[in-house]
């Protein structure tokens, strides 16, 4: 959201019915006239307040129109509640992912019930705000017509279907797909990547391969337009189809490399519990409020949990999907409504894409947090992927204002490991240059040797942080 | 397969013919006509099915409820005594 005060989100400019603006640095949306029958109309008929009781909608309040208004075709403005991170579906954990979709159905579900449809379904409408997920969009309502179809059914199967299928099915990894395609994974595509065995499905034979055969079909050719009917009832069993498929969609968690890394580490108990102590005294000697922090290589978020118990909003990154998985459940299970581990590769972060690419806000974008966790990663970015020092210090003088990064030392057992199949081209790599390098951006304010694994905590301050 | 599912899958297919098969050419239908076509072969299977489920959990509903106020009397009554 940074450098984007008092201007229009480059993200919102699809839908004629309004767009969200940044004033003062506090988010609004601009509710145009084309749209004041259907907003009234959520507004009345009570499906907002269901939604909103079931907290599956975010709260809005309307402020004054006249102070607010960015064009002469404003009915109203809302300010919507703030969400502290915006993640983007190639982000979620696959759980996450899931809850999103179900969200998305039984909103649809609610909406019919007091006769409104939604007219979108798009898996970015949808953000996690204290541990639920919420439909941001509140624009996505139209009045039901009686008798005709879903609208957004294409992009349901495309934005939530097809994906957690691929994922399930074939491969987690294919959930980067989102990635390059940003309305969704094509359903032909979908369907020539799905193993056979899913045609054996009724319900993914449906969705997925006969919508893709049907699409192509219809998209080629000109045909009399019949007069399409489908009954409420009827709309509502495929949405009960779609939530049921949605809910078989499992993905089995076998231990990997990571996801066990506290287990299998070279700490030993008494190290960790050192290091803990060691973390939680350079957190609690900031002397300023935190509300938000990153934790890059999370794991299955055990620092990111002792900062979420402080009320510090942190994002829990890894590249791991299990250590996401494993995080989210455990989120899930404790109702933490301060933590949100989503996938990300720390060499690799989710850029800016979309129209202009600014329909959809890189990671860099999206901060910078008040506290940055590289805990047992440089090891990883500067002999795995050959990152300097001076490279590190950069990005993360990027990213935050205060850090706390662990050095780990070459001659650590898991440096070692990462050594054993190359040659060791890194001379350069001593505790007196990484601090030497760090210092480029940050003061150094304090270090802690852990017991004896060798291995340092600094917390850090950016020298151009406010 | 099940012979109920089996028998599902027949269904399904004789009617995905029976609505891709008709082409005649006149309007042009945007891209979104073949999610409304899956829609309508999906609406014609679906709803008899999730019709009867409605109809189970409803009964169900009122028979657990009955019996459970004959249980809730039931306990009364022995208390009473």
């Amino acid at each position: 959201m940074k450098n984007k005060n008092n201007q229009i989100l480059p993200s919102s400019f699809r839908d004629p019915s309004g767009f969200v603006f940044i004033k003062d640095n506090k988010i609004y949306r601009q509710i145009n006239k084309i749209y004041q029958v259907d907003y009234d109309y959520l507004m009345e008929s009570g499906l907002y307040e269901s939604l909103l009781k079931e907290n599956l909608v975010i709260k809005h309040e309307e402020v004054s129109l006249r102070d607010f208004k960015q064009s002469d075709d404003a009915y109203k403005i809302i300010s919507p509640q703030e969400i502290p991170f915006f993640s983007y579906p190639y982000e979620w954990s696959f759980s996450r992912f899931k809850q999103a979709a179900l969200a998305t159905l039984q909103i649809q579900k609610i909406a019919l019930t007091h006769n409104m449809i939604l007219k979108d379904a798009s898996a970015y409408n949808i953000q996690f705000y204290e541990n639920k997920p919420l439909l941001i969009d509140t624009l996505s309502f139209k009045k039901y017509k009686p008798n005709t179809p879903w609208i957004a059914y294409r992009q349901f199967c495309q934005h939530f279907l097809a994906p957690l299928a691929l994922m399930s099915m074939v491969d987690i990894r294919l959930q980067n797909l989102l990635r390059e395609y940003i309305d969704g994974i094509p359903l032909d595509l979908a369907s020539k990547l799905l193993p056979v065995k899913s045609k054996l499905s009724f319900s993914l034979l449906s969705h997925i391969h006969l919508h893709a055969k049907t699409q192509k079909h219809y998209s080629e050719k000109f045909s009399k337009q019949k007069n399409i009917k489908i009954s409420k009832q009827a709309l509502l069993s495929i949405l009960d189809n779609l939530a049921n498929t949605i809910k078989n969609l499992q993905w089995k968690i076998s231990r990997s490399e990571w996801s066990n890394y506290y287990q299998e580490t070279n700490y030993s108990d008494e190290s960790f519990n050192k290091k803990k102590e060691v973390f939680i005294s350079f957190v609690d000697s900031i002397d300023e409020k935190l509300i938000t922090a990153w934790d890059l290589g999370a794991n299955t978020g055990e620092f990111s949990r002792i900062l979420s118990k402080q009320d510090i909003f942190t994002v829990a990154f890894d590249f791991d999907f299990e250590a996401v998985e494993i995080n989210s459940r455990e989120v899930v299970k404790n109702n933490n409504k301060n933590l949100l581990p989503l996938v990300l590769d720390i060499t690799n972060p989710s850029p800016a894409l979309g129209w202009a690419h600014a329909e959809r806000e890189s990671l860099l974008e999206r901060g910078p947090a008040d506290l940055v966790l590289a805990l047992a990663l440089m090891h990883h970015l500067s002999i795995s992927n050959n990152i300097p020092f001076l490279k590190l210090a950069d990005f993360f003088q990027q990213i935050g204002k205060w850090l706390i990064i662990e050095y780990v030392p070459k001659s650590d057992s898991n440096a070692q490991k990462l050594l054993w199949n190359r040659e060791d081209i890194f001379s350069d790599y001593s505790q007196e240059n990484f601090e030497k390098a760090m210092s480029t951006h940050f003061d150094i304010l304090k270090s802690g040797v852990i017991s004896e694994s060798k291995r340092v905590l600094y917390l850090m301050r950016n020298k151009n942080a406010k | 397969m099940s012979k109920h599912q089996n028998l599902t899958f027949f269904l399904f297919l004789a009617a995905v013919y029976c609505l891709l098969i008709p082409k005649i050419s006149y309007a042009y239908l945007d891209p979104g006509t073949g999610s409304y076509i899956v829609q309508i072969i999906l609406a014609g299977l679906l709803s008899v099915t999730f019709m009867f489920k409605n109809f189970w959990s409803k009964l169900f509903k009122i028979l657990s409820s009955v019996f459970s106020k004959k249980k809730v009397e039931q306990k009364i009554d022995e208390n009473e005594k």
